[in-house]
């Protein structure tokens, strides 16, 4: 979808057609989403009119989606004020523009029959769908940094993908944008760099995947930091502060964090043991390498699910250490976890009601396991607890591409073509291709695909974390005691 | 039972498998004499439960399948040699069409009683390609507007599973030696909406469905029985948000057995849908497992819809001995 636009746009700086090249972009935006071409209507009526052309203007640079949340309007806002220093012609080519998505979406079929709801989305889900992702660097806003666009795509092409990864790799990219950071005249960096450099930043991963806890506990750290800092401070002598505070939130809050996880869970293990873990996280890979290493003879059950397959990475750095592992596929979870004495979790974040949220079929397994009397132990740093809490899976979540779920439709297509090699690959490509036309086009067909799962408290036995080991009940009160210190920290 | 099992499967696929357990009688030694779903000796004499005593359109079809068996070729050959006594051949071979001819009818059965057990608005969650449950929610689809959430049963059968979401079914037609079908369409195509979710979105979804379908391969006497794999868990996760769960099972589906071992009634697949065999390192070295059956217990079963209608988990021992002789399951 965002992969069309910019095609699209390529001809609208030169020919003549502009017009109707904005007018198309913003209106298969809209196919995807009425709610945001409402949002959007209802903030051009507000907008003056020099303000709209300046907007139309923006469009194109965001063509994977209107921002939705008051953050990127603020960041459109300022960009306005660029915009209209731009000619009459193009404000003339934006109020056309303006025009178009109405018309053009009331000739759409599809949309003429449901204007409410997107025929593609899940009813129940509905809130969660937002904007559509972005899956390229294009239109992204001129303030985004390098280092943080190569770190959205990796971010929505599953490179860069659990919790901690993304969370790491944010505050090194954000190093990155400080250290090429430079305070304009008139301004402090305790003032400007919040909203006007780390914003965009912000902003642009949002449009990749939605933040996790993790990040936003990560972010609201610095973003504190940054405003502490006296204005008269010089520049360097600023950043090269913020630098050294996000060295140490990594090595203290995640990898010194995982490390004490990792040995007191290790501790936990002992001969003979059976460790059921669900699709991959590091402090488990951790926690099983270092057991592994202290010479425990244990096995490993590894279960893992469609579309991600992640476990697979796990299973095979747990093979490469020589651990004794098995692999299923959560369709297999009853006979996995009947194997199981105990069950390792990885943590998305850790709600304050104690519940888990992580990726989607924990849950399963920490409720298979407590059928059956396993323990189940999360493993979950402290910067992934946060103050929010949550009953069910549907009202906090992430909902993922759809079409992932034909992803694993490809790869035993055909299983006789496979040797063929780059052949093969193409058919199966045009088969899901198929299948996804097939999909959009079937109406009252849906797929969902969401992230992340709520697993009850009561069925975890032992939270892990790096101040020890709590109840699931306790989650609030390490939160208390973080604040706590939190606040003595601060300079 | 090869036939049984063909809800989703293919036929060619369930031939080389193992025999399940709801086979055992139908090979019992001896068993020309005895009951074969009480068909074979004394139809008279079956009980009023059983399975070709309750649909009238039995009787009519099997008397026409003995007419045109009458002018089968390979009947007339046989007929001189056993012309005095009642040939064992022709009855036999009216068992079998019988059998064949239950098996084109059950889904049609259990489906009139889907408006007993479906109403508007609801959320139902089922998995696996099976044809009686696709059946059952279009009966419904005719009446009423619902939302069926199917899981789409990786890695043993959502082929089919995406198959029958988007394209629909063949109904089998035994009675025409299993080539010829009745094409039905796919739910959506009745104005239901379909939502397809990965196996591991059943907890998350399960707070909001009001039931839950199932078919199964295999009903015990217990009253407990075995599914494709996932089964169980879409069961647990029912049990724990106190969902129903609503087991379609033709007759012919039951078994004798008890199930009190579950162990050696799970079958193991192909590891290679599990993990393509292009994955070296996951294949030299990981014990990549693919147990294709889940073994549900009883009590995380709410109702038995068969062919003769709906019963109780805890009943089906009833429906069992009416079906099968204690010479059989005793050998």
């Amino acid at each position: 979808m965002s992969g069309k636009a910019p095609t699209e746009f390529a001809p609208a700086a030169t020919t003549t057609t502009t017009a109707n090249n904005t007018a198309s972009a913003p209106n298969t935006q809209g196919s995807k989403s009425k709610s945001e071409a409402q949002l959007k209507k209802e903030q051009a009526k507000a907008a003056k009119a020099a303000k709209r052309a300046a907007k139309k203007y923006d469009a194109p640079d965001t063509p994977a989606g209107p921002p939705a949340t008051p953050k990127s309007q603020q960041q459109q806002g300022k960009q306005q004020s660029q915009a209209s220093a731009h000619g009459g012609k193009k404000e003339r080519r934006g109020s056309q523009g303006q025009k178009a998505p109405a018309v053009k979406e009331t000739a759409l079929p599809v949309h003429s029959k449901k204007p409410a709801v997107p025929p593609k989305q899940v009813g129940l889900f509905g809130h969660l769908y937002g904007m559509d992702r972005r899956h390229g660097i294009e239109g992204a806003a001129k303030e985004v940094h390098p280092a943080v666009l190569a770190l959205g795509v990796q971010m929505s092409s599953w490179v860069v993908c659990g919790s901690t990864a993304r969370c790491a790799a944010m505050l090194l990219c954000f190093k990155s944008v400080i250290q090429s950071y430079n305070t304009p005249v008139g301004t402090s960096l305790a003032r400007h760099m919040v909203q006007h450099v780390l914003s965009p930043q912000i902003d642009y991963l949002k449009s990749h995947r939605p933040l996790s806890v993790s990040m936003g506990n990560a972010i609201r750290h610095l973003k504190a930091l940054i405003v502490s800092i006296d204005p008269s401070t010089p520049d360097e002598e600023a950043k090269q502060f913020l630098c050294d505070a996000i060295d140490t939130f990594i090595r203290e809050r995640i990898t010194a964090a995982s490390t004490i996880i990792a040995g007191t869970a290790a501790d936990k293990i002992i001969d003979g043991d059976v460790i059921l873990v669900y699709a991959n996280s590091s402090v488990v890979c951790k926690a099983l390498l270092l057991a592994h290493s202290q010479g425990k003879k244990f096995r490993v059950v590894v279960v893992d699910s469609s579309p991600l397959f992640e476990g697979k990475c796990l299973a095979k750095d747990l093979a490469r250490a020589d651990v004794q592992t098995s692999y299923y596929v959560v369709t297999g979870a009853a006979h996995a976890v009947r194997e199981a004495t105990k069950v390792f979790l990885g943590a998305a974040a850790m709600m304050a009601n104690g519940r888990l949220y992580s990726r989607v079929g924990n849950a399963i397994v920490a409720m298979l396991a407590k059928r059956l009397d396993v323990p189940v132990l999360v493993l979950c740093e402290s910067y992934k607890f946060t103050e929010r809490v949550s009953l069910d899976s549907i009202v906090n979540n992430e909902v993922g591409p759809a079409e992932d779920l034909l992803a694993s439709l490809g790869i035993m297509k055909q299983p006789g073509d496979a040797t063929e090699g780059g052949a093969a690959d193409e058919d199966q490509l045009e088969t899901r291709e198929a299948r996804i036309t097939k999909w959009k086009d079937t109406p009252n067909l849906q797929m969902l695909n969401i992230m992340h799962d709520l697993t009850p408290a009561e069925y975890i036995t032992m939270v892990v974390t790096e101040f020890g080991c709590l109840p699931p009940s306790s989650v609030p009160a390490v939160l208390r005691n973080l604040e706590g210190t939190g606040k003595e920290n601060k300079p | 039972m090869t036939l049984g099992e063909s809800g989703g499967n293919s036929p060619d696929r369930s031939m080389i498998r193992p025999s399940l357990a709801s086979s055992t009688s139908s090979y019992a030694p001896g068993a020309g004499g005895n009951s074969l779903f009480g068909l074979f000796s004394q139809p008279q004499n079956s009980s009023g439960n059983s399975t070709p005593a309750r649909g009238l359109p039995n009787f009519t079809s099997i008397s026409s399948i003995t007419e045109q068996s009458e002018t089968d070729p390979f009947t007339t050959t046989t007929a001189p040699q056993t012309q005095s006594t009642p040939s064992i051949i022709t009855e036999t071979l009216e068992g079998i069409r019988e059998i064949l001819d239950e098996l084109s009818q059950v889904d049609d059965q259990i489906a009139e009683h889907a408006l007993d057990h479906i109403h508007s608005d609801e959320i139902i969650l089922t998995h696996t390609s099976s044809l009686t449950v696709q059946k059952f929610l279009l009966t419904a689809a005719k009446k009423r507007k619902f939302t069926v959430v199917h899981a789409e049963s990786y890695p043993n059968d959502h082929h089919a599973t995406h198959a029958v979401v988007f394209q629909g079914g063949k109904q089998h037609n035994w009675d025409d030696h299993g080539e010829k079908g009745v094409h039905f369409k796919p739910l959506t195509a009745a104005g239901i909406t379909v939502v397809l979710i990965p196996d591991s979105m059943v907890f998350a979804f399960m707070s909001r469905v009001n039931k839950v379908v199932l078919s199964p391969h295999a009903v015990l006497a217990s009253g407990s029985l075995l599914a494709a794999s996932g089964a169980y868990t879409i069961a647990a996760a029912a049990a724990a948000h106190q969902t129903p769960v609503v087991v379609l099972s033709g007759v012919y589906k039951l078994s004798p057995l008890y199930g009190f071992d579950t162990a050696p009634l799970i079958e193991y697949g192909d590891a290679g849908k599990v993990a393509g065999y292009d994955e070296g390192e996951l294949v030299e070295k990981v014990d990549v497992e693919n147990p294709e059956m889940d073994f549900v217990e009883k009590d995380m079963v709410g109702l038995y819809i068969s062919n003769l209608g709906g019963c109780a988990p805890s009943f089906l021992y009833r429906i069992v001995s009416d079906h099968y002789r204690d010479e059989d399951v005793n050998l």
